[in-house]
């Protein structure tokens, strides 16, 4: 069993382990321990410079490649400036398309997809005075909101729709003003950027939302 | 200092082994409780990806806070008390000295284990920072950084006053690893980051965490204990150091490799891939060193209860290493991030790498500072066994899991719910790794209060000298 270069634990006299700080306390473990060897000097074999090297020369290239602008810019690395540009020229947006896109991102989740809205909650935008009627008094929803009651093909409504005139320019409003007056069966003249603007000018320091019987004395008399 | 002359090496180890081992089992025990504790999270936590009502109308119990506290007491407590013992241990053999202020120390363990328990308790509680690796809270977090300024001042005075003229490599390592953990602490905690700049710095902390704090030091171990207990020395002195320094020079850059796709500077996450792509330099020469200085007596290696886990630690630093350097690349991290595939790479480095090779460590430490012997052969095979198999079934189910859920989240026709019911077996082997994993611990735990406690009663069994160990 033991071998050599290794002590026999039965050799040993037990008693003194005991002795707790005795120096020559019998440790079994520590005395047959091996001595650590002292160290080799080989360079070792000539592929690990080969790997080493490689792997220097691959970390530098991807580096080197793949490295884009030195700045604190996120993800300059997929797309240059100039394809960039000429893409986004690509895909200018025909009115109705611009205003499919806003409608879908803005309006659908109250008025719903068809434009046909939740009855009690949300109005229909199918053939109504308020859309159909006087261009400034429906950029005057979107931009500032409506509250109050209110009364839609019979039915009655006393809502709160927010103002999203922070949010999107004149451009999207008159956008999917145009899209709302052209789709779900509505068929009326498209709404040119200029309404809004000059809706913007009369009312661009009024910060609070319309109340129903407001925006009709506004903009009915 | 006293300076002791003694009639052989052996003795000279006897001593300063019974020196240090007051030291040393305090820290020991304390990682083995937290070794326990995480293991019961760990279990905790696997159970709930596949029965997600398990535990769950209790806020204490739920994935958020149960995950990252398995992490934070397998991290602070298990890994890093062990391994500061592991290391403070590999100091006093390889500098010939003893270790100084080992009262500081031994304080400095109590606050550490204070901090980390409120600290625990803060996450348990929803207070946790909501950074992985950095969830404890500054006001325990400094507690255990309080805890560990003890052991660089005294591995400084060790380097200082050593008995030994050569620097073995472990000593680069370790002390290496004492400054290291400070300079990541400190960016950690004390600047006030936010938003992309704060999601940079946890991963370079939580990265270099693993390769600047837990790798040394069992680099170290294994530097030490494989030509100790083979007999065979280290093939080449200068490969050890290219090795370290060439880790110094690459690790510290990898970090941001966590962020690729994240909205952070492409150059920041290109030099980051390129550098974790050179690590393959220090992890292949680290790994040539030990092999060439085992080839030949394998059959040692597998015969040492020591060995056998810190050579299943070092080939598994090896395999995760080159793991990690591929998945860096973009086109491959494209399909494996936010899978279980990363899950499964965290624990090859924790687990199959680090706590191996704490382990190994420990069977070889254990007997020359208690003067007892390991009472029981068998209870060492079942903890390796049951630990090799539990993570290997852990990385081979989670792997192949995560490569399958990458390429199905890429695919953007597949609904989220589908992929998640898809990986439910790959979750469920994890969950039977964690219990064959958390019985070897609780094997190891008994073997370890056995040897500690000194019974006369039953015979000492010498049940690891016939292997060198
Ligand atoms: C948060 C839900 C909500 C959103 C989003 C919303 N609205 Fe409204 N909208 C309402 C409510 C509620 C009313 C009724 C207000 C009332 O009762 O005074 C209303 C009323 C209207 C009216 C007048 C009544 C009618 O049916 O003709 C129009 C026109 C209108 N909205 C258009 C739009 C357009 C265009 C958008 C998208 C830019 C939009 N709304 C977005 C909730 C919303």
């Amino acid at each position: 069993m033991a071998k050599k270069g290794r002590e026999n634990t039965e050799e040993f006299d037990d008693s003194r382990q005991n002795e707790q700080d005795d120096i020559y306390d019998i440790h079994q473990a520590a005395l047959r321990e091996r001595p650590l060897p002292e160290e080799g000097t080989e360079i070792g074999p000539w592929w690990l410079y080969a790997i080493i090297l490689t792997t220097f020369a691959f970390g530098f290239f991807y580096a080197g490649f793949y490295f884009g602008e030195f700045n604190y810019q996120p993800h300059q690395l997929y797309l240059t400036q100039t394809e960039s540009e000429a893409e986004i020229e690509q895909v200018e947006l025909t009115q109705m398309e611009l205003g499919e896109n806003i409608y879908g991102r803005v309006c659908s989740t109250c008025h719903q997809a068809n434009g046909e809205g939740v009855e009690g909650a949300f109005p229909t935008l199918v053939d109504t005075d308020y859309v159909n009627g006087n261009v400034s008094r429906f950029a005057g929803i979107i931009i500032h909101g409506l509250y109050g009651e209110l009364e839609i093909n019979g039915v009655s409504y006393n809502g709160n729709m927010p103002a999203w005139g922070e949010q999107i320019s004149d451009k999207e409003v008159a956008a999917v003003m145009t899209y709302v007056r052209n789709s779900f069966g509505n068929n009326s003249s498209d709404v040119p950027i200029d309404s809004v603007k000059s809706y913007r000018e009369t009312f661009g320091d009024r910060t609070a939302q319309w109340e129903v019987g407001e925006l009709n004395d506004t903009f009915l008399n | 200092m006293k300076v002791r002359k003694f009639d052989s090496a052996a003795e000279r180890r006897n001593f300063i082994d019974r020196d240090s081992s007051k030291v040393l089992l305090s820290f020991f025990t304390s990682g083995m409780i937290w070794l326990l504790i995480g293991s019961t999270l760990a279990i905790i936590a696997s159970f709930k990806l596949h029965l997600p009502n398990f535990l769950g109308d209790i806020s204490w119990l739920t994935f958020g806070r149960v995950r990252p506290l398995h992490l934070n007491t397998m991290v602070y407590g298990w890994a890093s008390m062990t391994g500061a013992g592991v290391a403070l241990w590999l100091l006093t053999r390889t500098l010939r000295i003893v270790i100084p202020i080992q009262k500081t120390i031994l304080t400095g363990l109590v606050i550490w284990n204070i901090g980390l328990t409120i600290g625990s308790f803060q996450i348990l509680g929803g207070y946790s920072r909501g950074m992985e690796w950095l969830e404890i809270p500054f006001s325990s977090a400094i507690l255990m950084v309080v805890g560990l300024v003890p052991l660089l001042i005294a591995s400084l005075t060790m380097l200082g006053n050593r008995a030994s003229k050569h620097l073995y490599i472990s000593v680069y390592y370790i002390i290496a690893a004492f400054v290291w953990i400070f300079a990541l602490l400190l960016v950690a905690y004390v600047p006030d980051f936010d938003t992309t700049v704060q999601g940079g710095m946890n991963w370079w902390y939580a990265h270099n965490a693993l390769g600047l704090w837990f790798t040394p030091i069992c680099l170290a171990a294994a530097y030490y204990l494989i030509p100790k207990v083979t007999g065979r020395p280290i093939y080449s002195y200068s490969l050890s150091l290219l090795g370290f320094w060439t880790l110094a020079l690459f690790y510290n850059w990898n970090g941001f490799h966590h962020l690729i796709g994240g909205p952070v500077p492409t150059w920041a996450t290109t030099i980051s891939i390129a550098a974790s792509v050179m690590m393959i330099i220090p992890v292949v020469t680290v790994a040539v060193n030990h092999h060439l200085t085992v080839v030949g007596v394998f059959k040692r290696v597998i015969n040492s209860p020591t060995l056998r886990f810190v050579v299943f630690g070092a080939m598994s630093y090896t395999f995760v290493s080159l793991q990690g350097s591929l998945q860096a690349l973009r086109n491959v991290n494209e399909v494996i991030h936010f899978t279980h595939y990363v899950i499964a790479h965290a624990h090859i480095g924790m687990y199959a790498f680090v706590t191996m090779v704490l382990f190994g460590s420990m069977y070889y430490i254990m007997p020359r500072i208690t003067g007892n012997e390991w009472q029981s052969k068998s209870r060492i095979k079942w903890h390796f066994w049951l630990s090799a198999v539990g993570i290997i079934l852990y990385i081979v189910a989670l792997q192949i899991g995560g490569i399958w859920q990458g390429f199905l989240m890429n695919d953007p026709d597949i609904p989220f719910l589908e992929i998640v019911e898809k990986m439910k077996p790959f979750l469920e082997s994890r969950s039977v790794a964690a219990i064959l994993l958390t019985t070897g611990h609780i094997i190891f735990a008994y073997s370890y209060f056995k040897i500690i406690k000194r019974d006369s009663s039953e015979k000492s069994k010498i049940v690891t000298q016939n292997f060198g160990d």
